[in-house]
């Protein structure tokens, strides 16, 4: 096909995707569309790409208000939310009590951090800020252990909701992946002790997923040295990162955000019904780590 | 028209204005899935679209007395939405490309995004498990889009998600009818061109080649 012709023939196509070719040309590209498979196949990839952006670009059906940022559902809650200049004053005020407040907690916390985690002193393992490569060796010297695995879908969720404040569902993983359970590291990105590891295995390789509040981490380490991999997942309130030394990500799919049941809420993750405390569970143990059952719907 | 209250009065920024705030707060409604898509097509992101329309609004609400009555409001705010969403890309590619390296993974950022992050935003089907192909195909369609300008991104979104004629594109984005078609058109073949050989060769094809 000369350029000229393959120009033509992309305008045809153009034409007919925005629906603009009268009845007999409709006729005539369907007479074409018959005739040659490469052309068919141009169009169902088209088809496929708009199918793609619908998934990838779905705006929001409900709609926050300004300001509030309260999802309402009619113009009239809308338009009663909507109050600009009350942002205005009270952005100066919680600006003067946020900066009070900040230089009274800033005397005594610095010494409270410094004593527990500054860097002059000599921090305990567990409390030493970590890179992905770090902590990710860390885990390959302890075999890919987890510190525990969560009996159920429950003890999963409420974990992120209670570690992260945003409750996380796994689905079940294919065959060749095994969730191996959870732990908790402190990476050198983040401020707090609060970023979750979910450690699986794929194919006898290690695997971590490490979760973090989507703006906690700042600028993101996405560095980690070479043979291993890093792959990024952002939802609504979290950051996943996916650490492997294979060439695809394996485990970021099966996990999404959920929504958990208040009464979820109330108890942290392994007190719900049994008792049990976190951990009770065999770290390791591969009949045990499935992944904590199907997401809820 | 909506009593406007008297705070705003006192503010005197908004005592010419044609538009009150009842007032805006619907139009915003009505425009919110344009506002959205115009967002997410500048930015390349669906995951800011959001919190920058939420900005763009709230800039919107200080400047109530720009707004000209009888004018197109989504064309108004959409030129809000596009200022803010060109500020925010360029912070977030400053605040996401500073922490690489040279040793960093080469698979991300891609190469061809302009320091634009590539992002997983595929969303769980019915039974709850990702068809393996789809998210596949998604990253790749994230990775082609990176390549064209955010107007152009804009553009596709705006025709392809809502079905807009190419006159409306064309109002709201404040661009002639004739470029905003061109850019659909030629974003459309530049994803084509660049996922069909993807597309020919992808895992488990039923019937062989697609």
């Amino acid at each position: 096909m000369t350029a000229e012709q393959r120009e033509q023939l992309n305008r045809w196509i153009e034409a007919y995707l925005d629906g603009r070719l009268t009845d007999e040309q409709s006729a005539q590209f369907a007479e074409l569309l018959k005739r040659s498979p490469s052309v068919r196949a141009e169009i169902e990839l088209q088809t496929e790409i708009d199918h793609s952006l619908r998934r990838l670009f779905s705006p929001p059906t409900a709609v926050k208000a300004p300001e509030t940022s309260e999802v309402v559902e009619g113009s009239t809650k809308r338009a009663e939310s909507v109050k600009g200049p009350r942002k205005l004053v009270s952005k100066r005020v919680w600006a003067f009590a946020t900066a009070a407040s900040l230089l009274i907690l800033v005397g005594f916390g610095w010494q409270i951090w410094q004593a527990f985690y500054g860097d002059s002193a000599d921090p305990a393992p567990h409390l030493k800020k970590l890179t992905l490569t770090e902590a990710y060796r860390a885990a390959e010297q302890e075999g890919f252990k987890a510190a525990w695995l969560c009996k159920d879908e429950r003890e999963f969720a409420t974990t992120f909701h209670w570690q992260l404040g945003q409750a996380l569902a796994m689905a079940p993983p294919p065959k060749g992946i095994v969730a191996k359970g959870i732990s908790y590291v402190r990476l050198d990105q983040a401020n707090a002790f609060n970023v979750v590891q979910i450690i699986t295995e794929v194919g006898g390789d290690g695997v971590i997923v490490f979760v973090d509040k989507r703006k906690s981490g700042g600028n993101a380490c996405l560095k980690v040295e070479p043979g291993l991999r890093v792959f990024v997942k952002e939802t609504e309130h979290l950051l996943l990162r996916e650490v492997t030394p294979l060439d695809l990500p394996m485990v970021l799919d099966l996990l999404e955000e959920r929504e958990i049941p208040d009464e979820w809420k109330k108890d942290p993750p392994g007190y719900s019904n049994s008792g049990a405390a976190p951990g009770s569970a065999t770290p390791g143990d591969e009949a045990g780590a499935q992944p904590p059952a199907e997401p809820t719907p | 028209m909506a009593e406007r209250p008297k705070n705003m009065e006192a503010h005197g920024r908004a005592a010419h204005s044609a538009l009150g705030e009842g007032e805006f707060a619907a139009h915003f409604q009505k425009s919110h899935r344009v506002l959205w898509l115009v967002a997410a097509g500048i930015l390349g992101d669906p995951n800011l679209a959001e919190d920058v329309v939420q900005d763009a609004a709230m800039i919107a609400l200080d400047k109530l007395e720009n707004f000209t009555p009888g004018t197109s409001f989504t064309a108004w705010m959409a030129q809000i939405v596009r200022n803010v969403s060109m500020n925010t890309a360029r912070k977030e590619t400053r605040r996401r490309s500073a922490p690489l390296g040279p040793d960093s993974d080469a698979a991300f950022p891609d190469p061809n995004s302009n320091g634009k992050h590539i992002e997983k935003m595929t969303e769980l089907g019915a039974d709850g498990r990702l068809p393996a192909n789809q998210t596949w195909f998604d990253d790749r369609v994230m990775r082609a889009l990176a390549e064209v300008s955010d107007m152009a991104r804009a553009c596709l979104l705006l025709r392809t998600i809502d079905s807009m004629e190419y006159s409306e594109i064309s109002a709201v984005l404040s661009i002639p009818e004739g470029t905003a078609m061109s850019h659909v058109h030629r974003t459309r073949r530049l994803l084509r061109e660049r996922l069909g050989d993807l597309w020919r060769e992808r895992p488990s094809v039923s019937g062989g080649n697609a």
